[in-house]
């Protein structure tokens, strides 16, 4: 049973829904975004630094005309950082509440593996070790022969808010 | 012997019949009887009614011993009620006061078993269906607070009433009954007079019901209770609600209703309607300076006019009969049968105001007040009648001068209709003043003493004037309405389209190849996207000619407030600027301009004192410099005093108490006066000395990347100039580079650059690195410092030196070289709404990479204080 006001955990398990994700290595797991989330995936291109801005903004590129903030999941996640590589992406994706206040952001990870379909069967709550940083995962994908951590990206790109930037800086 | 007595007595044998029981019965009969005809003379037909039903009832029943027994409680019970009923009956009637609302007791009836029986189930239906009801309402009733549709709602309360009322009839329940109709109507009366709905009154109705339910529930016989206190509060209601209806008639919106199939016209009408009204508005504000201009009158009656017809066409009836109205004042002052006065002036004005408010509500915003309307439009006919009243003119827009001939008679002393027709065959060029036996049905119109191109047009009917109107509208260049957002789009992507072309351009593989075509198709295509992009430019771009006008009629009212006489002059209004900038330079403009009436401009005693003209002089105007627009205003006041400002500031501690007047320049000075918190008014009025306005300004104009710059004498008056970029969209910046980042330094930041000699650069213990500039000595702020950038020149005197001004303060950027000069397309970092320090954007550059836009303000602001 779920109330009407939401843990943010519960809120995370609640917005699992079976459908497609873009599975992705980073570091040694594999992540998953909801596909519907994603915008588009491109390769590493030159990023401007962005000054002033916590360490996982790299900073910001041209994406056809319009200007992103890219940040790097590594270093977000506190992962040893790496070299970027031919294999290296930027998966755009768009977050917000409604058409107009959506976020367009770019997210820098190691490789981009597939696309899978992810239904309920597989799905798993967060186990309860995790630490606060917990709450960027939606949950786990139980597949058959591996586990896909599920992003809750809404999340993960919240902490761009200027506010949540400020106690960064 | 009166009502009165007769109640009395039926007093009196209503205790002989508690004591004594059946024998006082044939007392209680006669003496019911006894009221019964007191009643029907007094035409108390519910009372004789009431009394009639009773006699009967207690004669009947008293025939049979048995049964009397067994009603007696019934009979005193009912013989009790019509004794109040009857004495409340007969008070109302004394006072001459209506006393339908007073609840008669239920008729009373032999109890008949049959019927008894009937009734009890029937109640029983009722009392299961009436809780459910009531409970609805009481539903009803509280979410009405938050419901968004409460007409719904209180119609569907209203229904359920209206059920209840008719079922308590049924079962001849008077009392419930009346109360269920008095809220009726209560709900009614605030329905019809738009009144808050009285939830907190309502409950309490429902409550009594409520508690009657759950006793009849226990007990069939149960009684309602006394309905007066809660009728009394219904009926206070309704007479408020009638008293508020009165009143609602003042409170009550001009409304129009367009019909569909005029919908498309109505966006036209809007649109033409406030170029129109703008139009008037400047004609008449010139007109008040220049009152022997008499096209400006024509003008403003061809406005007013074409707005009426339009209007008639759509029916809307309120804007008609104000234009019209206005029309026939206009109309005088065109045929000279009025002077106009400054004060018709102000009603001309304030009818526009009030068709721009009418034509606001067309859209959705709240309109005038009919009240204010009603008002303005009296005001109008007074003054176009003289002071006579005139009868209230029909919307008919086909007759425009008609309505008018009244006036004639009513004409002001000077011009009376006597007078008129004796002058007119001397001035006489029209034929028809040269009869003057017809004059009061003729409009007479003569010539205006200045014979003026416009002259003729005033000697023609108003029609001809209006044709001549819609003429003049055809040779206007022909527009298309186009929304903003497209309209952006299409700057943005043709900023993208420059971007990508010269990207292809430098594209090391075209520029390796060695075609002549290429190279000329490529050149080729970079003209026409340079072009492109001027044109896309050039459609955002508006003149400033509307927000100018507005300047006009504010100069006119705030010189009339403040006592001061100004004149205006304006140049350059065809001066075009983004329409971004446009609409925000309004309110830095107002704020400058009250400034400029109320601060600079004596009042007209002290300029004669002074040995200047009394009246004062503003000038607004616009032009090019550079590659920015200059918004100048200039008056002929006293002029800024330096002394004062500074020691003004040191008293509102804005400035540290031993600041020396002689070591600031003046622009350091004069800067002081944007400080928030900043006046050195004495007094503050209601048009300025709060020391909000130059602080307002300040910040429109940065905000708009622009600057202002201040000029003045003691004496001899100040200009305010504002320096603003053409567009908000793109700027001219200056790309320097500081390690392998590039920056875009907004040109209009930059003073001068240049490559410092070693010699010039000091460490300033404490206050860091500072560099001598022609005598100066100013602060270096390092871009790759103030930025954390790892890479970059070290040495200064390697690098070049960029001097800015922020707040009157110089200061120098240390970047490593200067890359050179571009136009480029400000963009937003995309970090959801903050700008991040520093930066106000950024750019794409032609290798396709970003490069950041300083925000050189918010820089320096931060060097400062790191």
């Amino acid at each position: 049973m779920t109330t009407a006001t939401q843990s943010p955990a519960a809120a995370g398990q609640k917005g699992f829904t079976a459908g497609k994700y873009l599975s992705f290595q980073l570091s040694k797991e594999e992540y998953g975004i909801a596909i519907l989330k994603v915008r588009e995936i491109i390769g590493m291109v030159d990023v401007t630094p962005l000054p002033r801005t916590p360490d996982f903004v790299r900073g910001v590129i041209n994406l056809r005309g319009r200007i992103i903030p890219v940040m790097d999941l590594r270093r977000k996640f506190g992962m040893a950082p790496a070299e970027f590589t031919n294999e290296t992406c930027v998966v755009v994706v768009d977050v917000g509440r409604d058409a107009d206040s959506t976020f367009r952001v770019g997210c820098i990870v190691d490789t981009v593996s597939e696309v899978l379909s992810i239904a309920a069967e597989h799905f798993e709550a967060t186990p309860r070790c995790t630490n606060a940083a917990g709450d960027y995962i939606a949950g786990l994908a139980k597949l058959k022969d591996r586990v896909l951590i599920l992003l809750d990206i809404e999340k993960v790109i919240g902490d761009l808010d200027p506010a949540v930037m400020a106690q960064g800086n | 012997m009166s009502i009165a007595s007769g109640i009395e007595s039926l007093g009196g044998s209503l205790e002989r019949l508690r004591r004594e029981g059946q024998q006082a019965v044939a007392d209680v009969v006669q003496q019911m009887r006894a009221v019964e005809q007191h009643a029907k003379t007094a035409s108390l037909d519910q009372l004789a009614r009431v009394c009639r039903v009773g006699a009967e009832t207690i004669a009947a029943l008293a025939a049979d011993e048995a049964v009397f027994q067994g009603s007696q409680k019934a009979v005193l019970e009912h013989v009790e009620q019509v004794v109040q009923f009857a004495s409340k009956c007969a008070a109302a009637s004394l006072a001459g006061t209506d006393c339908s609302g007073i609840v008669p007791p239920p008729l009373f009836t032999v109890p008949d078993a049959e019927e008894e029986k009937h009734y009890a189930e029937t109640l029983g239906m009722f009392i299961g269906h009436a809780i459910g009801a009531f409970a609805e309402l009481e539903e009803d009733i509280l979410s009405l607070e938050s419901s968004e549709k409460p007409e719904e709602t209180i119609s569907g309360i209203r229904r359920t009433v209206h059920t209840l009322k008719a079922e308590f009839g049924v079962l001849n329940m008077t009392g419930p009954q009346t109360l269920c109709h008095q809220t009726e109507t209560a709900i009614d009366a605030i329905t019809e007079n738009k009144l808050q709905f009285p939830v907190e009154l309502m409950l309490q109705v429902v409550d009594q019901f409520k508690q009657f339910m759950d006793r009849l529930t226990r007990d069939v016989k149960a009684t309602f209770g006394d309905p007066e206190p809660m009728l009394r509060k219904l009926r206070a209601l309704i007479d408020g609600a009638a008293a508020a209806a009165a009143e609602a008639v003042d409170t009550t919106l001009v409304t129009m209703q367009v019909q569909g199939e005029f919908a498309d016209s109505l966006t036209e009408f809007i649109t033409e309607a406030r170029a129109h009204l703008t139009d008037a508005e400047s004609a008449m504000v010139a007109f008040s300076s220049d009152p022997s201009g008499t096209e400006h009158v024509n003008l403003t009656f061809r406005a007013f006019h074409t707005i009426k017809g339009v209007a008639g066409f759509l029916n809307l009836t309120p804007l008609v009969e104000l234009a019209h109205i206005t029309e026939t004042l206009l109309d005088g002052a065109r045929s000279l049968r009025l002077v106009f006065s400054q004060g018709d002036i102000d009603l001309v004005l304030a009818a526009g105001d009030m068709i721009s408010q009418m034509i606001h509500s067309l859209e959705g915003q709240p309109g005038p007040l009919r009240r204010d309307w009603r008002r303005l439009v009296q005001k109008l006919q007074a003054a176009a009648a003289g002071t006579e009243p005139v009868a209230v003119v029909t919307s008919t827009p086909a007759a425009p001068s008609t309505p008018a001939t009244p006036a004639l008679s009513t004409a002001p002393p000077s011009f009376s209709a006597a007078a008129l027709a004796v002058a007119a065959p001397e001035l006489a060029k029209p034929p028809v003043a040269a009869n003057p036996a017809p004059a009061a049905a003729t409009p007479i119109f003569v010539p205006p003493p200045p014979p003026r191109s416009a002259a003729p047009a005033a000697s023609k009917p108003a029609g001809e004037s209006a044709a001549e109107g819609d003429h003049k509208a055809a040779r206007v260049e022909r527009t298309i309405k186009v929304s903003t957002t497209r309209l952006d789009m299409l700057v943005d992507m043709v900023g993208e389209l420059v971007i990508a072309q010269s990207m292809v351009l430098q594209d090391p593989a075209i520029q390796r190849l060695d075609s002549q075509s290429l190279a000329r198709n490529i050149g080729q295509v970079g003209k026409i996207t340079r072009d492109l992009q001027e044109a896309a430019m050039s459609l955002r771009m508006v003149t400033v000619k509307a927000t100018f006008q507005k300047m006009a009629r504010l100069v006119r009212d705030v010189a009339g407030k403040a006592g001061k006489k100004v004149e205006l002059a304006i140049t350059g209004e065809e001066t075009e600027l983004d329409r971004n900038v446009v609409e925000q330079i309004s309110d830095p403009l107002v704020h400058m301009i009250r400034n400029a009436i109320d601060h600079g401009i004596e009042s007209p005693d002290d300029r004669r004192a002074k040995g200047k003209r009394p009246e004062g002089h503003l000038s607004l105007s616009a032009y090019h410099q550079g590659g920015s627009i200059v918004i100048e205003i200039k008056d002929d006041g006293k002029g800024l005093d330096k002394a004062r400002i500074v020691k003004k500031a040191v008293e509102k501690g804005l400035l540290p108490p031993d600041s020396d007047v002689g070591t600031m320049t003046d622009s350091e000075a004069f800067n002081l006066i944007f400080l928030p918190g900043f006046s050195t008014a004495e007094k503050v009025t209601d048009l300025s000395g709060r020391g909000v306005g130059m602080d307002v300004v300040r910040r429109n104009i940065e905000a708009l990347r622009g600057k202002i710059e201040i000029e003045s004498r003691i004496g001899n008056g100040t200009t305010f100039r504002l320096r603003l970029p053409l567009t908000l969209a793109i700027i001219d910046g200056m790309v320097v580079r500081v390690g392998k980042e590039r920056y875009v330094v907004p040109t209009l930041s930059i003073e001068q650059s240049f490559r410092p000699a070693p010699s010039d650069l000091h460490y300033l213990v404490d206050r860091g690195e500072c560099v001598r500039v022609r005598g100066a000595v100013l602060p270096v702020h390092r871009l790759k410092g103030i930025f954390g950038q790892a890479d970059g020149l070290d040495d200064t005197a390697q690098g070049i030196l960029i001097v800015v001004e922020v707040d009157g303060q110089r200061s120098c950027l240390f970047v490593d070289e200067i890359l050179g000069q571009q136009q480029v397309v400000i963009k937003s970092l995309g970090m959801t709404r903050d700008r991040v320090a520093g930066l106000s954007g950024g750019a794409i550059m032609t290798d396709g990479r970003v490069a950041l836009i300083l925000d050189v303000g918010t820089l320096v602001e931060s060097a400062m204080s790191a």
